[in-house]
Parts: C-alpha cells; sequence; structure tokens
C-alpha cells in the first residue's frame, strides 16, 4: 500500500514537471522553439559587449599570465567541485555503478588529489562524466521547451534552467558562507570556462547569424549530453520531401531500435553505459 | 578438367564480385585523411605561400569525397524546393567553397598538433547510410568526437555531414541559412557566399 502510494505520487510529480515544462511539443531541430527571440536576441547583444569589453579580455590575461599547468589545475579543480552534482545525477538517471564510480572519483580527487587541482582518478581509470539536473530532466523524457538566452549566464532552455535551479542545491559554492569567496570563485570559474572556450572564437566569427549559431550547437551539444554521447539521429530530409532522387533518410538503419526512441516519451531508456 | 574450369570460373566470380563491391566507408575516410595529412605535413609550407594552389589540391583531394549535390540539398532544406536548378547549382559550389576556404585553413594552422584516431564501424551488409566515427586527439586538450555521416552513391561512399561533439554541421548551416533566406532572400544569399563574406580569414 505505502509502495503504490509511493510510485502514484513520484508519477503524478514527473506528470506535473513534464506539464510545467511543455515537454510535449517537440520543435524540429532545425527551427527549435524560440518564441523569446526578440528578448533573447537583446540579451545575446548584451552578453556580446560584455564577453568584448570584460570577459574575453580577463581570459585571454589569465591564459597569457598563467602558466598551463597551473590553469589545468584550476580546471581540474572546478570540474571537481561539480561533480557532488555529477554523482548525484548519475543516481537520478538509474545508472548506479556509473554513480557508485563518480563518488570513488571525487572522493579520491579531493583527498588524494589536493581539493581537485590534480587528478589522480582519471589516471587510475575513473572517466569523468559529465550529468547535470537538466540531463536528468532529459533523461526522464523532458524536452528543451523554449531556447532561453540569459543575460551573464548565456545559452540555456526552460529544461536546463530548471535543472540549474535544482542544481545549486548540489554546488558546494551554496554551502560557503562568505559571499566574497563566493564571488571570487564564481568570477574565477567564469573566466576559466571563457578562456576554454577562446579557440572557439575564430569559428563564431564565421557564421552567417551568430545567435542562431549558438542556439543550434547550443541544443544539439544538450541532446548529445542527455544521450551520453550517442544521440538518436535525426532525420535530415524533410517530410514533405517526396522527389524521386531523394536518399532513403537518413535515419541510421544499423541500429533501427536506438533510432526509434522518441526523446519526448516518458518512458526511460535504460542505456548500457559502455564507456 | 570441369572442375577446374568450374572453380577458374568460381574465383574469377569472386575476384570480379570483390571489385565491384565498394571501398568500405570507415577506409575511405581514413584514407583521406591519411592522404591529406601526408600532403599536409610535406608541402605544408608551400601551401601556406600559395593559398590557390592549396585550395586546388584540397578541391582535387576532399571535395570528390563528399556528395556536395545532396549536402547542398540538405542545407536548402526546405528552401531547395522553390530554388531554381541554377540557384542549387550556385548554392552549392559556393557553400562547398565557404567550406573549404574556411576548414582548409583551420588544418593548415593545427594539422601538426592533431591525431585521428578511428573506432571499429559496425554496420549491417545491406546498410546504405552509416556514420563512421573518430576522435580528435590533440595534445593536452581534451579529445573531440568528430563523426562523418557516409551515404551509399551508386558505388561508392560518400559524406554528407560532420558532426563535432555530436553538432551537425548541416544542421548548424540550414538553420542559419533559413534564417538569412526569410531576411534577405536566396540570391543575395549566395551572392555573399560567392564574395567570400563568411570565411575565416587565414592567420597571419
Amino acid at each position: 500500500m505505502r509502495m503504490g502510494n509511493t510510485k502514484f505520487l513520484s508519477r503524478s510529480l514527473m506528470l506535473l514537471i513534464s506539464v510545467m515544462l511543455g515537454a510535449c511539443a517537440h520543435s524540429p531541430i532545425d527551427e527549435p522553439s524560440d518564441p523569446l527571440e526578440p528578448v533573447n536576441r537583446a540579451f545575446y547583444s548584451f552578453n556580446e559587449q560584455l564577453d568584448n569589453f570584460v570577459a574575453r579580455p580577463a581570459a585571454k590575461g589569465y591564459v597569457a599570465a598563467v602558466p598551463e599547468e597551473v590553469r589545468n589545475g584550476v580546471r581540474n579543480f572546478f570540474s571537481n567541485l561539480s561533480y557532488p552534482t555529477v554523482v548525484v545525477n548519475s543516481a537520478l538517471q538509474g545508472k548506479f555503478k556509473q554513480s557508485g564510480l563518480d563518488l570513488t572519483r571525487f572522493v579520491m580527487n579531493s583527498t588524494f588529489g589536493l581539493c581537485g587541482f590534480l587528478d589522480p582518478a582519471t589516471m587510475v581509470g575513473l572517466v569523468r562524466h559529465d550529468e547535470d539536473f537538466g540531463q536528468t530532466l532529459g533523461y526522464w523524457g523532458v524536452g528543451p521547451g523554449w531556447y532561453l538566452m540569459l543575460p551573464f549566464f548565456g545559452p540555456s532552455s526552460n529544461r536546463d534552467l530548471t535543472g540549474r535551479a535544482i542544481g545549486i542545491t548540489t554546488d558546494p559554492l551554496t554551502y560557503v558562507g562568505d559571499s566574497t569567496i563566493n564571488l571570487a570563485m564564481t568570477g574565477a570559474s567564469a573566466i576559466k570556462t571563457r578562456a576554454d572556450l577562446l579557440s572557439a572564437d575564430s569559428v563564431l566569427e564565421q557564421q552567417f547569424d551568430r545567435y542562431v549559431f549558438i542556439r543550434s550547437a547550443y541544443l544539439q551539444r544538450r541532446q548529445s549530453l542527455v544521450y551520453d554521447g550517442n544521440p538518436p539521429r535525426e532525420s535530415y530530409e524533410l517530410d514533405d520531401e517526396d522527389d524521386g532522387d531523394s536518399a532513403p533518410a537518413p535515419a541510421a538503419k544499423e541500429d533501427s531500435s536506438e533510432s526509434k526512441t522518441s526523446d519526448t516519451s516518458p518512458i526511460p531508456r535504460f542505456n548500457i553505459d559502455i564507456r | 578438367m570441369k572442375k577446374l574450369i568450374l572453380l577458374l570460373s568460381a574465383a574469377l566470380m569472386s575476384m570480379t564480385a570483390h571489385a565491384a563491391a565498394p571501398k568500405a566507408p570507415d577506409q575511405v575516410a581514413q584514407d583521406a585523411t591519411t592522404q591529406l595529412l601526408q600532403l599536409l605535413t610535406a608541402n605544408h609550407v608551400k601551401y601556406k605561400a600559395d593559398s590557390k594552389l592549396y585550395y586546388k589540391t584540397v578541391n582535387d583531394v576532399v571535395v570528390p569525397l563528399f556528395d556536395v549535390p545532396y549536402i547542398g540539398r540538405l542545407v536548402l532544406g526546405r528552401n531547395a524546393k522553390t530554388a531554381t536548378d541554377d540557384q542549387r547549382t550556385r548554392f552549392q559550389n559556393a557553400f562547398k567553397d565557404m567550406l573549404i576556404r574556411s576548414y582548409a585553413n583551420a588544418m593548415l594552422d593545427n594539422f601538426d598538433s592533431v591525431k585521428v584516431s578511428w573506432q571499429p564501424l559496425r554496420m549491417a551488409a545491406d546498410a546504405t547510410d552509416v556514420t563512421v566515427s573518430s576522435t580528435l586527439l590533440r595534445t593536452g586538450k581534451q579529445p573531440v568526437p568528430v563523426g562523418f555521416a557516409m551515404r551509399l552513391n551508386g558505388t561508392e561512399w560518400k559524406i554528407y555531414d560532420i558532426t563535432v561533439e555530436n553538432i551537425s554541421l548541416v544542421i548548424n548551416f540550414r538553420s542559419q541559412i533559413n534564417e538569412e533566406i526569410k531576411k534577405n532572400g536566396l540570391d543575395s544569399v549566395i551572392t555573399r557566399m560567392e564574395s567570400g563574406e563568411y570565411s575565416a580569414k587565414p592567420k597571419s
């Protein structure tokens, strides 16, 4: 009886969340749902200005002033700091073995790895995973919903913004009482992230429409992360296309069982983790 | 004697059958990459000095591996239907040249710091569409997964899309070009592409 109740509760909660996030609307990947585009574009211009005058110069200065070994250490440190989120979300996606390994990785790097600056876990074969609450929602069938461009934070979606809000609970920085430390850490993390993206600047420069490029890249990247790097192949052909010379729709034949999984289905997918 | 003839003809038949079978898609992608890396290693100084020669080499060596008309249609998406034959052809070529200019320069700048490792390909015998997966390894940086979507075109496997971290080149350009066409019309987009407005400038 009790069991049944919990099941019912968790089911209705899941239903509520998916209704909230408008998971049912599935937009084609090349025309994502972006009803707030005018607002998003305004925020994007703001972010670009901020990047031109603050973030990029800071990142460039950081790369110029700090030797590579130290930068690697900083990257490891922040990666490790986000790892409680990974441990929790691996478990929430039913990947219990991965979650256990992630916990081991976190403990190992936090101790032997000197608070995460070194990465001994990778050396013993505990690979780094990328999980967060947005991906967990996606794993359980929640679609991205609207595309959002947030001021300061950059691209997001209804789903990922919800994930970000929940993620505050597993972020160690939340539990640091000192707001100065908090602010400094957030700033340092932002500069590190921007520095890692410096090499992508030249790619950005040669796009027709940078806003659309980032939107497309972000949504595809998130979809890929939800599926742990193996997203179902989208058919590139348009549905209404029926001219004779068109090739068989590139829905991958070699794994037809996989490609049928719809990302809007609320039925969980139990992927076999091959990594 | 009869047996011998039978055996011989059987052997011959299997040989011709073998010759008719297309080169495996992963082999096509690997051979092309190897050939390009060899050319770059041998001639990169010359290529840096003479970009015309370099683009021509890329055009001769790399472009035949791509299904350019199909890519053009995929990128145009729904706009391919309303485009005239002339527009389609011009678009195809402009798009191809744009990619050559952008990616060829990136390759010229980075070829010596990049290694490619190929994942074994699993495909059904009658597959006409596969993805060949590889990983770009760069010293001191995170490895980048790169996929080549290939389709059987007649007797040859040709590439029609490249994905980097599962971000598709075709989808990226389709969504951007759709938007541009909506705003300015197809002709204007083609003209701007032909003029080289969207190509990366070589690093000086």
